[in-house]
């Protein structure tokens, strides 16, 4: 990414908060309940990221610390086989909190040489959460839980899989 | 030894090229005079050869490693051949993929362990640099957050009920769309999941709405963009929202057939 691009980019994140700024002002002038009641949503989703966004900050900075991107490589990259799509479905299982917290790590990983299959895992796998098994179970039972979960984790490698074709299919134009 | 890395630019500081085979520059670096050679490789020139116009530099320059971004099989094959070590699937700076790539060399020889604490200049950067990675996404995360409220307020859950009509195919479609729209904890989709159930919706729709809130992100789009880049962002939302339709297709069929319910 060159210097122009990546200016591009910040204001184009910059372009789209101003925007949500200016339709919430102008929700605010012609419907103000509508504006206060999702502006206190958006305020109880900002809290609930807080610890999530601290807990994947640290993670970063342990990544950057101590793990060459060459080991992401061999861990994450597109060579890393089915051991790199286990770590990436267990990471995906096991990452808490919600996924805007997680966008600059997965950058980061990917910047670093993580594979795109690993992150489509990572990210699709994030619909099988552990703790809230025991919730899904009170709701729904024991054997539909069961297989949700099993259909979940087969459809996120096989999406991982796919996304991998589709990359390595685009590359192919070369050498 | 000499390292050959593929770049988009004449310089370290360059961006390492995405592609071997259509890669603007390789930079030579020679570890034992410390000095680098840069060839501009001629690319509009080779056509369908550029590959093959790849690998014939890099033998030419007797390079011992590549690091590059994608290679094609062929000519990952040809250079392996040839006693060239490939290591692909490498982004970012060249002058990074080259210190880390030195790094690890390194690491290999024992010159210096992996347990190695680091220095308070390390923790320092790696702090930077996460602050500045971070930094960077959180206009849009505020946005992304300031959206999820509007959604939450104005889609309730008496409206995502309203909508559905009882039919498979209608509603296992529906639920996929609904659920990419809405974002947030997955136990709120549980809950509304339930509660859809409850009120005559199948496990079709059901599961569609559930496995959609969790990988597919309308609301969060700008925010995957900025991140992970366009192609990628769509692609893999595409993919979900595909999947969350088969994954439903497959666990209440599934579930109809072992608990021998009606549809």
């Amino acid at each position: 990414m060159n210097k122009q691009d990546k200016k591009k980019k910040i204001s184009g994140g910059l372009l789209f908060l101003i925007f949500m700024l200016l339709v919430y002002g102008i929700m605010f002038m012609f419907m103000p309940e509508k504006a206060g009641a999702a502006a206190a949503e958006s305020g109880k989703v900002m809290k609930a990221l807080i610890i999530p966004l601290l807990a994947v900050f640290t993670v970063t900075v342990c990544i950057n610390l101590f793990i060459h991107p060459g080991k992401i490589v061999k861990l994450l990259g597109n060579k890393a086989g089915v051991k790199g799509t286990l770590l990436a479905a267990a990471a995906g299982i096991i990452s808490m909190g919600p996924i805007y917290a997680w966008y600059p790590f997965l950058k980061e990983m990917l910047e670093r040489g993580a594979g795109v299959e690993s992150i489509t895992v990572f990210l699709n796998c994030r619909s099988v959460k552990p703790v809230l098994l025991p919730v899904m179970v009170s709701c729904f039972g024991i054997t539909y839980t069961i297989l949700l979960t099993f259909f979940m984790i087969i459809g996120a490698v096989a999406a991982g899989r796919i996304m991998a074709y589709l990359e390595k299919d685009q590359d192919l134009g070369g050498c | 030894m000499k390292t050959g890395i593929t770049a988009e630019g004449p310089g370290l500081d360059s961006k390492i090229s995405s592609r071997f085979g259509q890669s603007e520059y390789l930079l030579v670096w020679d570890s034992e005079t410390r000095s680098i050679e840069v060839i501009h490789n001629k690319t509009e020139e080779y056509g369908r050869q550029q590959g093959m116009q790849m690998v014939i530099l890099a033998l030419s320059h007797k390079i011992g490693t590549v690091l590059t971004g994608y290679i094609s099989p062929n000519a990952e094959k040809y250079l392996e051949q040839n006693g060239i070590k490939v290591v692909s699937g490498i982004s970012g700076s060249a002058s990074l993929a080259l210190e880390n790539f030195r790094q690890d060399e390194q690491d290999i020889k024992g010159h210096k362990g992996p347990d190695k604490k680091p220095e308070k200049k390390d923790i320092l950067s790696a702090l930077k640099k996460s602050f500045k990675q971070f930094s960077g996404l959180l206009p849009v995360m505020f946005g992304v957050v300031l959206l999820i409220g509007l959604f939450k307020t104005f889609l309730t859950r008496e409206l995502i009920s309203g909508f559905f009509t009882g039919k498979i195919i209608p509603d296992t479609f529906l639920g996929s769309c609904l659920g990419s729209i809405l974002a947030g904890n997955p136990i709120n989709s549980y809950v509304i999941g339930k509660e859809l159930l409850d009120r005559g919706v199948s496990f079709f729709g059901v599961t569609a709405f559930m496995t959609a809130w969790v990988t597919v992100g309308l609301v969060h789009l700008p925010m995957e963009i900025t991140a992970l880049g366009k192609n990628f962002t769509l692609k893999r939302n595409l993919l979900a929202f595909i999947f969350s339709l088969l994954t439903a297709f497959f666990t209440a069929g599934t579930y109809y057939l072992v608990k021998g319910g009606a549809l």
